[in-house]
């Protein structure tokens, strides 16, 4: 038998060996798919944590962004309240003073005459 | 007649930025705009109200405006943390593919490649020629 096998060698050792090179190139092709595919799935895992991780940022920022929208809206709202409580405030006083300088008028003319002169720098004449 | 001479010699001399006071029924010095008192002092109060009405408005747009930068320094600063974080996440994300990339490269061109290219034309060689011994 094993001089069978022997004989059968020697006779077909060419394309015994084209076989034996045929399976370790396809072998080597393998191994090297694998490592392809290997090397794809590393930039894939990769390409996959940076997307969770931008998604992550991103959701971040627009929390940061709705803050700080958030404080604006309150601060805004705030000065509004104090701008028109404070126009509220120069209409009243507004209104007191008139008073007191209709009051003036009839108490002292020299005062409302002062007032002439220096809000307007008019020139008083008897 | 002699009141209506005093009268025009006033108004003569009187300038543009004169004003008087005046009682009721009593003649006026030169001619001009008569207001009731009420209307004078209006005119007096609308000046002030006017100053303090503009330094309001200019201190609710300062505020305004600061506000509005104070929003836009965060809304950047956010924007910075997030590309910073952004930047090195990618970064070391790159170098860790790279390292493993490489690992895998590494493991398909081991060193030495010239003395592995040798060894296979010895190889080769021995095998032929041991094939060729056989044959004989």
């Amino acid at each position: 038998m094993k001089q069978k096998i022997l004989a059968f060698c020697l006779k077909h050792w060419k394309e015994i060996g084209l076989v034996l090179l045929l399976l370790v190139v396809f072998g080597k092709s393998q191994y090297d798919v694998r490592n392809i595919i290997k090397a794809h799935e590393i930039a894939e895992q990769s390409l996959k944590d940076q997307i969770s991780t931008l998604q992550s940022l991103h959701t971040e920022e627009l929390r940061l962004r709705d803050e700080a929208l958030e404080r604006y809206r309150i601060e805004i709202e705030e000065l509004e309240l104090e701008y028109e409580a404070r126009q509220e405030e120069i209409k009243d006083l507004t209104r007191a003073e008139k008073e007191v300088i209709i009051k003036e008028f009839k108490q002292d003319k020299a005062l409302i005459i002062q007032r002439f002169e220096e809000t307007y720098g008019l020139r008083y004449v008897e | 007649m002699l009141n209506s001479l005093m009268l025009l010699a006033l108004l003569s001399t009187a300038s543009a930025e004169d004003f008087t006071v005046l009682a009721e029924d009593q003649p006026a010095p030169f001619e001009g705009v008569l207001l009731s008192v009420p209307a004078a002092a209006e005119i007096l109060i609308k000046h002030e109200e006017s100053k303090l009405k503009c330094d309001l408005e200019v201190e609710f747009q300062l505020d305004k405006a600061a506000s509005q930068c104070k929003l836009d320094k965060e809304l950047l600063e956010a924007r910075i943390v997030t590309l910073d974080q952004q930047h090195a996440e990618i970064v070391a994300s790159k170098d860790l593919v790279i390292e493993k990339q490489q690992a895998i490269i590494k493991k398909q061109a081991p060193h030495r490649k010239w003395l592995w290219f040798a060894g296979g034309v010895v190889l080769g060689g021995a095998t032929y020629y041991g094939i060729q011994q056989a044959v004989k």
